[in-house]
């Protein structure tokens, strides 16, 4: 029993981090159809923000100022970029691919693809039956209920958040009533990159942090809103605790060594039994 | 003379141009040379999809990778002659691709699509990494052609290369230009506009797709076949999705919809930053910012670009002799191979 509990918890834990990370991207597509692969690089930034920023400054001035520098980021390639190639998806696509190839080799360049550690917290608390989990895993799962609440609020009750949700659900209903596609795109792309911080300063807590860490993640949050439904914030977290726990119960009773082709298997039987994705009301089948 | 006719001139014309080139290319650069076939010949394969269909597929790498692992497999391991292995191993490629693509093309549409045949790719590269004893494993494994004597000519093998990949390519080309100069390709762009409206017509959506996947990934599959040999070696890197990616970029940046377009995005995009000689940090940096550059400023990409300076020169001068436009390629109206619906 308690060996069960031991993993539900760390594929609770994974899972938190993938919903993190899956916001972002389904937020970004349900207002602006654009799938953003630049949207892990959000992630790596604000994770190495934090690394190289925290030893000097201290925790909070850290994470205020990595949080600051990927929303300046988020903000400044919105508007240079995503503005322009919004309705032609291919353009919206190898914009944020060459991004993605630019900043990722950035990174690598200054910073070398060694593995770094980020500030944790120590420190362990006890299971039943002489099992431990890691202080830092609990408050990613902590930070994760926190941030989906406050954003499944943020969606439902502010001005912000209906006006993301209008202009996704119909975008010339939403230009009708005064609300510029072009500019609520904008808040989109900066609210999934303050959610993106989140997740790079969670995924820095638990375990070491390369360049690439952002594109790995991204990969998946692909798959977890697929599954999810693409666009749709409650289908994000479903999915992602699903593949979480899929993974760590696979992982231990199965074999460790296929632990990316759970995600994979799941998704291809998800999209062939319910093409939209899980909670998605809108219909993506094809013709 | 039919527009059909007119392509295949300008395919047989540019065999021929590549074909004196591999003859004449410096020892040196003649792997790079083949790189470029290579990737020319896959990524005008895959614009059989994207520009003729708006279909994405992330998962072209993998059949490239599945014909290389199998023509492999067959005549290494179980030592079947090499022209066998690789007529089976393309059967075999086209097979999977058939399964794969109808269940894809029947479920799923847009982004979707590109995110299961992604999943699918990946569950590829998995396959490779969970039988090592078959496939050398993530480590990958070396290819021996088995011709070591001396070859005519002084040639070195790659050389020989050189010309299978050319034929490829050609071959490539030659069907993906006939695909679109003919019934079927009139289909493929209805369905490409409106896909209700044909269906309504009376033709299935699904089919043409599927078909379409089938000849672009099993055109992958050949060109696999002689890759690897070429190389002499094999590994899942081959195969990633990042390779399949990196593939649409190729042919986004390049311009949709004809061969010009995909071999100028080769060109452009992976050649000239390895003839440089760049650092393996520089490279995708410098690679990653041009294409971000060219599809900002020009969403046809590098052959929009080209469209537009023969427009304006066109005005220029006055005359109408610039219509027919020179190149390789079918020049096909610009403004409508780039779709922007949904």
């Amino acid at each position: 029993m308690s060996e069960w509990l031991v993993i539900l918890l760390y594929g609770i834990v994974q899972g938190s981090l993938y919903t993190l990370v899956a916001l972002g991207v389904t937020l970004t597509f349900g207002v602006t159809h654009i799938l953003n692969f630049a949207h892990g690089e959000f992630v790596t930034i604000a994770a190495f923000a934090l690394i190289l920023l925290a030893p000097e400054w201290g925790i909070v001035p850290a994470i205020g100022t990595s949080i600051v520098i990927v929303a300046v980021i988020a903000a400044v390639v919105y508007t240079v970029g995503f503005r322009r190639t919004m309705g032609n998806h291919l353009q919206g696509l190898a914009l944020s691919l060459g991004l993605l190839l630019f900043i990722e080799n950035l990174m690598v360049r200054e910073f070398s693809t060694n593995p770094r550690r980020g500030p944790r917290v120590d420190g362990f608390v006890d299971l039943w039956g002489g099992d431990r989990i890691s202080v830092a895993r609990l408050i990613v799962i902590g930070v994760t209920a926190a941030l989906v609440a406050a954003l499944y609020l943020g969606l439902k009750r502010s001005w912000m958040g209906i006006a993301l949700r209008s202009c996704g659900d119909d975008e010339l209903a939403a230009a009708t009533i005064g609300l510029p596609a072009r500019r609520v795109g904008l808040y989109a792309f900066v609210v999934s990159a303050l959610v993106a911080a989140v997740a790079g300063f969670s995924i820095a807590s638990v375990t070491p942090v390369t360049p690439s860490t952002g594109v790995d993640y991204l990969f998946k949050a692909f798959v977890v809103v697929i599954i999810g439904g693409l666009g749709s914030a409650p289908g994000a977290l479903l999915a992602a605790m699903l593949l979480g726990i899929l993974e760590a119960f696979g992982a231990r009773y199965i074999d460790p060594g296929l632990t990316n082709v759970y995600g994979f298997v799941l998704m291809i039987v998800v999209l062939l039994i319910a093409p939209q994705g899980l909670m998605n009301r809108r219909v993506a089948r094809a013709g | 003379m039919s527009r059909l006719a007119r392509d295949l001139g300008g395919v047989a014309l540019l065999g021929l141009v590549l074909a004196v080139v591999a003859v004449q290319v410096p020892e040196q650069r003649v792997l790079l040379f083949n790189l470029f076939l290579t990737f020319g010949a896959l990524t005008v394969a895959l614009d059989l999809l994207v520009g003729s269909l708006g279909m994405l597929s992330a998962g072209h790498a993998a059949f490239f990778g599945a014909g290389a692992y199998l023509s492999t497999i067959f005549s290494q391991r179980w030592g079947w002659p090499l022209p066998l292995a690789a007529a089976t191993a393309v059967i075999a490629v086209a097979v999977l691709a058939a399964a794969i693509g109808y269940a894809s093309v029947t479920r799923t549409a847009g982004m979707h699509f590109a995110i299961i045949t992604f999943a699918f790719g990946q569950l590829m590269v998995e396959v490779v990494n969970q039988f090592p004893e078959i496939t050398g494993g993530s480590e990958g494994q070396s290819v021996s052609w088995g011709l070591d004597e001396d070859l005519p000519f002084d040639w070195s093998i790659y050389r020989y290369f050189s010309l299978w990949l050319v034929g490829a390519l050609v071959l490539t080309a030659a069907v993906v230009v006939a695909l679109r100069r003919s019934q079927f390709g009139l289909r493929m762009q209805s369905i490409k506009d409106d896909e209700a409206v044909t269906k309504a017509l009376g033709f299935n959506p699904r089919w043409y797709k599927a078909v379409a996947f089938v000849v672009a990934s099993g055109l992958a599959g050949l060109i696999g076949t002689l890759y690897a040999p070429m190389t002499g070696f094999v590994s899942p890197q081959f195969m990633g999705v990042d390779q399949s990616v990196f593939f649409l970029g190729l042919i986004i940046v390049g311009g949709l919809g004809r061969v010009s377009g995909a071999l100028i995005g080769v060109l452009l995009v992976a050649i000239i930053p390895l003839y440089l000689e760049l650092d393996a940090v520089t490279r995708p940096l410098i690679v990653g910012v041009t294409m971000a550059l060219v599809v900002l400023f020009e969403p046809n990409g590098v052959a929009g670009i080209a469209d537009r300076i023969r427009r304006l020169a066109a005005r220029s001068i006055g005359g109408r002799r610039s219509s027919d436009g020179p190149g390789a390629g079918p020049v096909g109206e610009p403004d409508r191979l780039v779709s922007t619906h949904e």
